[in-house]
């Protein structure tokens, strides 16, 4: 009897949770897919599909190079004390601190056609950054990678550190180590920290709306991202525009989450 | 096993009461014609005691709704302000019943085509106007030295065969949201009118320049001018009082264009614009308006602010903000919400 009682009080907290955190959005996406709002055409027209297609492969490409980018930098903080580390820290979470309008307006800034950095984009034949598949991969990138970091940092700290110790006896070099026996074992904590930044690139807006509000080049010209998009479509057209489209980007967003998780599942 | 029923019985309270505090926040669409939940009325109660005021405006008339908060402070209103694409927050009033005690826009089109059709406001008084103009960037300003010497000496073929050539990347806010991106149209419509007797004749060639990436829309003002500012486009039309706002250089276009003379609203009509959401709307001059829309919740005193606005102190104000006020308001509408 009492440990059904105290199982229920865990699960009371699990109802308000999801009450609060998932049915108003869930609930959002009925009403957008066969509630009040249903209109399949407008769920599954050009403009939605190309744009959550445009959304999904810049996040996946910024979650990505996030990975590829991030893991040595999340190993290294996790298992080295050196001086200064926390000041490291502080800088790599600075764009979560950010207002994120802000980092889009950096970007520009850095690398518009006056940005310091605008010869160096010209030898790659980039004359004007703004409104390219660069800008928005870089913009979700930047407010990303951070996400990425953290959460690969605690999961390689909460690894078991024999089996680098014993290779370390063995004399074998610490990149290797990272590279052979590290990466191998977190498999499982990538995953996830994968599903968490994207979650995070496919949702950005306020960085994106000033750097990339539309694409100007193939393969998606003419495209602008999914929550773009969807916030246009509130603007101009109100809920009945909207919310079919949102409903498709939650039902794709719900579908990627899903299957990282599993294949997180299946690897166990 | 006495402590854990009552563990339970709180965490029950705590889930009821947390479901009755956020449901009308999570749900006010579920009938989005009744507009006022009950933390609305709560709120509302408490407002006209502490003369509270919502005041919703276009983003680019922040810097005067920032003056007129100040001086209505020393007249003991709290002016609460929310700044943003003023569709975008005629949308919030329509579909979301957002409380707006005073709305003021850049255009009467968004009362009239959006709050008006919905029932949300039903008359608006226009109080000020001001003019386009084509604003640019020290970035920009030598590029752009052949259009504006063109623009100085009043040629204007030249200016705009110059200026849409293709050599110079120009900038506006999605004319499907953004009022300042649709004046731009209109007004290079009339300029193709009063050009060529054709007002497709400049439309087409920015639509081609827009295919080619020369000619780029921004979700609103804000963006437009960090485009502008950190060289991503060259050039804009936009309002006055905006370039002003952003210190932005400016060049001032002819009467005829910069829709800024209520006296010439016959030719100014000649032209329009059909959203992607097939709402037509016409030129007209720039006008500066303001309603108090059915979500109002302290309707007394939002007339006293109106009232505020059309006094001297009011004007000038408006003025310091880069509008010019009327000397004779204009009332539109009915008087159907008048008393709410």
């Amino acid at each position: 009897m009492s440990l059904v009682l105290h199982k229920l009080f865990f699960w009371l907290f699990i109802a308000i949770v999801i009450f609060v955190v998932a049915v108003p959005i869930l609930y959002l996406g009925y009403e957008g897919s066969i509630g009040r709002f249903s209109s399949p055409s407008r769920s599954f027209s050009y403009e939605v599909l190309s744009s959550i297609a445009l959304t999904l492969v810049a996040s996946i490409i910024a979650a990505s190079i996030a990975l590829i980018i991030g893991a040595p930098v999340a190993y290294y903080l996790a298992r080295y004390r050196f001086h200064g580390i926390d000041f490291i820290e502080a800088l790599i979470d600075l764009p979560t601190s950010v207002p994120h309008p802000l980092v889009g307006i950096a970007i520009l800034v850095m690398m518009g056609p006056i940005g310091p950095l605008s010869p160096l984009l010209r030898v790659f034949g980039v004359e004007n950054v703004s409104y390219t598949l660069l800008a928005l991969i870089l913009a979700l990138l930047v407010v990303s990678a951070p996400i990425m970091i953290k959460s690969l940092a605690s999961s390689f700290k909460s690894l078991d550190p024999q089996p680098e110790i014993a290779a370390l006896t063995l004399g074998i070099s610490r990149v290797k180590i990272f590279l052979l026996i590290v990466l191998p074992m977190s498999f499982r904590s990538i995953l996830n920290s994968f599903a968490i930044t994207l979650a995070r690139s496919i949702s950005e807006f306020g960085s994106i709306v000033i750097v990339a509000y539309y694409i100007l080049t193939p393969p998606f010209q003419g495209v602008k991202p999914a929550p773009v998009l969807i916030w246009d479509l509130f603007e101009s057209g109100g809920l009945a525009s909207a919310l079919p489209a949102s409903a498709t980007l939650f039902l794709l967003s719900l579908v990627v989450l899903f299957l990282i998780r599993v294949s997180e599942r299946i690897s166990r | 096993m006495k402590k854990s029923y009552i563990l339970v019985l709180g965490t029950i309270i705590l889930g009821f009461l947390i479901g009755v505090f956020t449901s009308p926040y999570i749900y006010t669409f579920h009938s989005p014609r009744q507009v006022t939940t009950y933390t609305q009325i709560v709120s509302g109660g408490l407002a006209s005691q502490q003369k509270e005021v919502y005041v919703l405006e276009a983003a680019t008339l922040k810097p005067m709704v920032d003056m007129l908060k100040n001086a209505m402070a020393s007249h003991r209103y709290m002016v609460y302000d929310e700044a943003k694409g003023s569709v975008q927050l005629a949308r919030e009033i329509n579909d979301l019943g957002k409380r707006a005690d005073l709305f003021i826009t850049v255009d009467s089109e968004v009362v009239e085509k959006v709050l008006m059709p919905n029932g949300s406001a039903s008359w608006y008084i226009v109080i000020a106007t001001s003019s386009m103009v084509l604003v640019y960037s020290n970035a920009s300003e030598d590029k752009l030295k052949k259009p504006l010497d063109m623009l100085a000496r009043g040629d204007l073929r030249g200016f705009f065969e110059e200026l849409l050539s293709g050599n110079y990347r120009i900038g506006l806010g999605n004319p499907d949201n953004v009022p300042q991106g649709y004046r731009t149209l209109i007004m290079l419509k009339l300029a193709g009118l009063m050009i060529w007797g054709d007002e497709g004749y400049y439309i087409n060639k920015f639509n081609e320049l827009q295919k080619a990436g020369k000619v780029v829309y921004t979700r609103d003002a804000a963006a437009l001018v960090a485009q502008l500012q950190t060289g991503a486009i060259d050039a804009s039309f936009t309002y006055l009082y905006e370039a002003m706002l952003y210190n932005l250089k400016y060049a001032r276009l002819p009467r005829e264009l910069d829709l800024s003379d209520l006296s010439l609203r016959d030719f100014y009509s000649k032209a329009n614009y059909t959203t992607s959401s097939r709402v037509v709307i016409r030129g007209a001059p720039i006008e500066i308006v303001v309603t108090i829309p059915k979500t109002a919740v302290n309707r007394q005193a939002a007339l006293s602010i109106i009232a505020y606005l059309l006094t001297d102190k009011g004007k000038e104000i408006m003025r310091k903000a880069g509008l010019t006020p009327l000397d004779n308001p204009v009332i539109r509408g009915s008087d159907r919400d008048l008393f709410g």
